[in-house]
């Protein structure tokens, strides 16, 4: 599925949002996440962020959301591009699109899709400084976000 | 059974995987994971709080109890922390 990509190589945010939605009239709205490496964390300043990832269940995870979130709400199309490996300070981690008629269903597609992606895609964090390192716990926050959105 | 481990709990136990014969008595992932928390300490040290403990079975998350065959393919890994 190419709207769903998992890399190690850095992105253009504007030009892949640019690239996503080019040459189309028929979107009245398109919504997107970016997500940054800080320069701090618990473990202080830090000079990286490294991302371990568990690669063929990552794929298959991110292409059911991308499924979901289109049906769910009724989406043109949406874009999920997150990476891996040793991160530089203020790089981009994940990039989220998606495109639809009006602005609610692009805007609560997105939130859907970073809140289920948050606790349901198989990445890892891990703080890095000159002195130490130390893997991101998560956060319950995370955890009830994902299940808001869960249909009864 | 080939059994991945990720992230903390793979620094913990020493190995990213593994290939395990399913003993006639291990017919569940929670079964799975009290039999290695009791073969040694890195296990039982990384598997001490099992609410802590995610699961896929053949690339898909399932619960602890999931029922497991000899051919199918674990992985257990901490919460995750992408996005």
């Amino acid at each position: 599925m190419q709207n769903v990509r998992i890399q190690s190589e850095s992105f253009d945010t504007g030009a892949e949002i640019n690239t996503f939605r080019a040459a189309r009239t028929d979107i009245g709205a398109l919504c997107a996440f970016s997500g940054y490496v800080r320069d701090f964390g618990t473990i202080g300043k830090l000079t990286q962020l490294h991302l371990e990832h568990f690669p063929a269940m990552a794929q298959k995870q991110l292409e059911t959301l991308h499924r979901e979130a289109v049906e769910r709400f009724t989406l043109y199309d949406a874009l999920i591009i997150h990476r891996f490996g040793t991160l530089d300070i203020g790089a981009e981690i994940v990039l989220v699109a998606t495109l639809a008629s009006h602005r609610e269903e692009a805007i609560e597609a997105t939130h859907f899709i970073m809140d289920t992606l948050k606790t349901t895609a198989p990445f890892w964090k891990k703080e890095i400084n000159d002195t130490t390192h130390a893997w991101v716990e998560s956060r319950a926050g995370d955890i009830t976000a994902t299940d808001r959105w869960k249909k009864d | 059974m080939k059994v991945s481990y990720f992230a903390s709990m793979r620094e913990a136990i020493g190995k990213g995987q593994e290939t395990l014969s399913l003993p006639d008595n291990i017919k569940t992932i929670d079964q799975l994971i009290n039999w290695l928390a009791g073969s040694g300490d890195a296990y039982h040290r990384a598997f001490a709080d099992r609410a802590a403990i995610n699961v896929a079975l053949n690339e898909t998350l399932v619960e602890q109890d999931a029922a497991i065959i000899d051919t199918d393919t674990l992985a257990i890994f901490p919460p995750m922390t992408g996005g």
